[in-house]
Formats: C-alpha cells, structure tokens, sequence
C-alpha cells in the first residue's frame, strides 16, 4: 500500500523536513565540519601533515611547542602535530570497516534468525545476549589476547562486539514486517521468500541503522584509542591516538602536549560522532514524520 | 511477578551457560599457541609438548571444556601459568579494589547524574539546561584513560593536591584510601554520570509532558511534589534501564582507571595477565565479569519488573 494513498505527505516534504531539522543547530553544523575535516585529513595526510610521522629526529627530542614543531615532538623526534594527522587514518579505518563488517554480520544474522524463527531464533537471540553481557572493552581485550595486536585484530576484535546491535535491530524489524498485511497476503498467494523479505524490511530499518551506526563508530573509536593506550592494538612506531597518549605519559612533566593532544583530538572526534548521531536520531524520528 | 522472577532468572542461566561457551571457545580456538606464547620462540618442539601435556592442553576441547567448567563450578578457576597462584585466591584480592571504585563511582554517578537530568528537564531551555546537556555529551565522547591522564597532571603534578598512584583500603587508613581513591572513583564515575544524566533528562521531558502530570498541577500541588512525586518515580523507570549497561562500561572504565592509577584491581590483574599470555586468568577473569554484569542486568530487570507491571506480561 503506497505511502501516499495512507495519506502521508510525498517524499520530497520529508527530505526538506529532515535536512531542516537536523541542521538546525549550531553545535551540529559544526561537528559535521569536524567529521569532514577529519576525514579529509586523513585522505590527505601525506600533503597536509608537515612532517613524515616516522621520521626519527634525536637531536630534537621533547622538544616544547614552537613554529617548527607546532605541538612539540616526542621523544624520539617525531613530530607531534603530524602523528596527530596520521593518526586520524587509523581511528577512520578502524572505525569505518568495524562498523561495516559487524553491520554486514549482525543483519545477516538479525534477518535470519527473525525470518526463520523458532529454534535458531532463540538459540542466536541467547547468544546475542551472552555477547552483549561482557563488556565491549573486556570482550575486545580477551579477542586481542588471543590474536595480538595490530590494526586487523582490532578490527576483528571490535567487530565481535558490535555485531549484536545490528542483529537485535534487523530481527526486529523483520518481525514488525512479518505480521504485516502485506507480507501475509503475499504468503497466501505463493510469493514470499527472504528476498521479498528483504525488499520490505530495508527501507524501514535505515533510520535506526544509520544512528546506530553512528553511535557506533564513535564508540569503535573510543575503543580503540583504548586497546592502543593500553598496547594490544596499534603499537609504535605506528601512529595512533590512543598508543601516543601512553607514550607520553612519563614525560608529563617535560611536554604535556605530548599526551594530552592525541586524547583531545579523540575526544573532540568522538563527540561530533556523538553530536550528529544525536541529531539524526532527532531527525528521523518517525513520529515527526509528514509533520511541517 | 514470581513467575516473570523465575524467567528473567532461568535466561540468565542460560546466558551464563552460553557465555562459558563463549569465553573458552575465545581462550581456545582462536590462532595463537599459548604454549608456544609462554614458553617463548626458541623453546624446542619436546619442551612445548612437555608443557602442553602438563597443563592439560592436548586434550581435545570438549574434555577440556568440561573440566574446566566442572572446576569452575566447584569454585576452582585454574592456575595462573605466571605466578603459579590458585587463580580464585588471585581474584579474591583483586576484586574488593574494583568493587571498592566501581561502586564509590556508581554511586556517585546517581547521586549527581539524577538531580542534574531532573534539573535538566526542569529548567529545559534554560543556560543550566544547556551546560548540563554539553557536559554530559563531553562525558560520554572523553576518553577515561586520558581523563586519568588529565586529573593527574592538574590535581598531582601542577597543583600537587592528591597523590599520583598507589591503593589503601579503606580499612586501614580511612583519609589515605579516600586521597589515592578520589580522582579514580570520580573520574570513572564521568561517563555513566554524563548517560544517567541525559537518560534522566529525557525521561523526565517525556513525563512532564503527560496528562497526569497536568492534573497534579490543576489540583493545587506544589511544583516540588509535582515533580518530585509524581514525575520523578515515573522518569526513573527508564533511567533504570540503562543502569545495566551503565555497569557494563564501568566495568570496562575501570580497565584504564586501574591502569592509570596503578590501582591492584581486576582490570590490572587482566592487562598484566594478557602480556604474560596468562590465558587461564584471563578467561577466569573475563568469566567472572561477564557473569557479575549478567547478575546485575538480572536485578535490573526484576525491579523494572517490579515498577512497571506492564513488562511483566510480555
């Protein structure tokens, strides 16, 4: 039964609508212009960033903020500001393909285990529910242990943790469209397999599914700087966020910057995520649909 | 009630069952030779198998599995490869400093983040209303590690107020325990304060706007009692909700507080016992967690049970 005909205003309203409300703030303007920034900074980073992240300097160890070196250096030399810059790649990456793997997983496993119900419905939804019980840090700690550190293993590892969100949504949806008209009318006369299954359920999953994943790549990032910061995810030489600002730790004293520069770029990164995920939430929410 | 009481708690067994599973399947099929990780990269192909049989490693994982949970059962969690220490008695130190943070936190997290949603809601729209909701946004994007970071440089390096690392229980010397403890415990207390505030906030919002709120208001009620008595124990149920969760990240915050602070907690025992490839402790140690998260989700859920009947009946 098309939208119209249920007498809810045509598409284009709806759009209108969304862009108004979601850009409606100041706050979230501007974090959509961190978000791009960030992204573009690392897509860039060999241009952008002054020096080579690696480049080894002992001559100019901790060195203090200062026109050659913006945020100081560490203590083997490397540039700070440009490891900073570097390390929005690693966040990016790790974020972005975590959140796209368990995505894929976790709907796949949600509209199986919605569609086809009963006993391999319950025994994943418990599953989901055992994974969702360890916390997501424990859970990427134990993974880690197992497989190492390194960028793939975070990966995978956080991956694992936030299938079960997607599951949960994609079940859900798929039951709401189970028990509805149309999908049993099209069961009486012989049409329905999953692919129709898929067709239905999609177009109303993508609201929840892109604050979800939102959410979740701000929080994947988080994570992430966590397992550096604790040496079981990218370790040095590489440049990442959250290994620097261990790295940094005992020379407090001699450069702050040195940890405290990688953490605010983690903080300020995660909360745009958060902001704007906050704002499409509002933004699609379906009870102010086809309203002004 | 009774009769949702025995589901919630039957699913739990259940999750705990399927979350042994889980955890040893990690500890045990995942690539990466613990034998090999702990005895190094020279040790010869007869000390590997040696080693391996010692620790009952050949066996094939079914036998394993069950021992291992048979064990577990009867309270016994292994051996730690590192220190040679009954892993249970290796826990039994541990737990009571991440209990004694966690819960000084937790607490600390309702007893600010409460009133700052109620608040919050109240005066919405108001300057009190926007620095609340940006400090509980922050709250929730700060990394804890580089908060502890943070708080040690200002309040133990600059400022020279609180000490930097170190752990007295509070048993034994009240006023040195409470100058080790007060930044971690209110550093890790930040981010489940930042979510019960803006929970709290929105499910106050949401009540306020109800039918049966105006009628307390036309009846004459004072505003306080309006929202004190009335809104308040409806928004709370929501907020109760998300308590679960809550203990879940603090958990995992306490991981990097622990760190940190060089706090002789659960989270440090497990950091250390990952570098050793200590995998009896840390499959112990992720056990026991996930099984006290699982535990407090359970309580969670009976008290939703029980202050909103409607739940009972799904």
């Amino acid at each position: 039964m098309s939208l119209e005909a249920q007498g809810v205003p045509p598409k284009i309203n709806n759009m209108r609508r969304f862009f108004r409300v979601f850009l409606a703030r100041t706050i979230v303007k501007i974090s959509l212009a961190v978000l791009v920034i960030m992204i573009l900074l690392a897509l860039f980073a060999p241009i952008v960033a002054p020096y080579d992240p690696y480049a080894q300097n002992m001559a100019n160890s901790l060195q203090k903020p200062s026109w050659d070196h913006w945020l100081g250096t560490d203590l083997l030399g490397r540039d700070i500001l440009s490891r900073i810059i570097y390390g929005a790649q690693t966040s990016l990456l790790v974020g972005f393909v975590a959140v796209v793997i368990a995505g894929s997983v976790g709907m796949t496993i949600g509209l199986l285990s919605g569609y086809f119900g009963g006993i391999l419905d319950t025994i994943l939804m418990r599953v989901m529910d055992a994974l969702i019980a360890i916390p997501t840090i424990i859970l990427a700690l134990a993974i880690g242990a197992m497989l190492g550190g390194g960028i793939g293993n975070v990966i995978l590892a956080l991956g694992i943790a936030i299938v079960p969100g997607y599951a949960r949504l994609m079940r859900g949806q798929v039951l709401a469209v189970k028990q509805s008209d149309y999908i049993i009318a099209g069961e009486l006369m012989g049409m329905s397999n999953i692919r129709n299954m898929l067709v239905h359920v999609l177009p109303n999953c993508i609201s929840p599914l892109i604050v979800l994943i939102t959410m979740n790549l701000g929080m994947a990032i988080l994570a992430e700087a966590g397992l550096s910061f604790l040496g079981l995810g990218i370790k040095p030489p590489g440049a990442a966020w959250g290994s620097m600002v261990n790295d940094g730790y005992p020379y407090l004293l001699q450069n702050p910057l040195l940890s405290l520069a990688p953490g605010a770029a983690i903080l300020i990164v995660v909360l745009a995520f958060n902001i704007v995920g906050d704002a499409l939430r509002d933004a699609l929410d379906p009870r102010l649909r086809g309203a002004k | 009630m009774g009769a949702y009481i025995v589901r919630r708690i039957a699913q739990t067994l259940v999750i705990l069952f399927l979350l042994s599973v889980i955890v040893f399947l990690i500890m045990h099929l995942l690539p990466g030779d613990p034998v090999r990780m702990i005895l190094g990269g020279e040790a010869s192909h007869e000390e590997v198998e040696m080693v391996r049989k010692e620790l009952g490693l050949d066996r094939p994982l079914p036998v394993q599995y069950v021992s291992w949970l048979g064990g577990v059962l009867q309270g016994d969690l292994g051996t730690s490869f590192a220190s040679k220490e009954k892993v249970i008695d290796l826990i039994k130190k541990r737990l009571p400093v991440s209990f004694h943070i966690g819960i000084c936190a937790f607490v600390l997290a309702l007893m600010i983040g409460i009133p700052a949603g109620i608040i919050a809601a109240v005066k919405r729209g108001g300057w009190i209303d926007s620095l609340i909701t940006v400090m509980a946004n922050l709250g929730m994007a700060v990394p804890v590690f580089w908060l502890g970071i943070l708080g040690i440089y200002f309040f133990s390096l600059k400022l020279g107020w609180l000490p930097v690392q170190g752990y007295t229980s509070p048993f034994d010397d009240f006023w040195k325990s409470l100058k080790q403890t007060a930044m971690p415990i209110v550093l890790l207390s930040l981010t489940t304060l930042a979510q019960v505030a803006r929970q709290t906030r929105s499910a106050m919002l949401e009540v306020i706007r109800q039918d049966y709120i105006r009628t307390a208001r036309a009846k004459g009620l004072k505003e306080k009692d309006v929202i004190l008595r009335h809104a308040l124990r409806n928004a709370l149920i929501p907020v109760i909700t998300i308590l679960g969760v809550g203990m879940g990240h603090l958990v995992g915050g306490s991981v990097f507080i622990e760190q940190v602070f060089n706090l002789p907690g659960m989270g440090r025992l497990m950091v250390q016992s990952i570098f050793n490839h200590d995998i009896v402790v840390v499959q112990a140690i992720v056990l026991v967690v996930a099984t006290v998260v699982a535990a407090a989700n359970l309580l969670v859920d009976i008290a939703y049970g029980y202050l909103d009947p409607r739940i009972r009946y799904r």
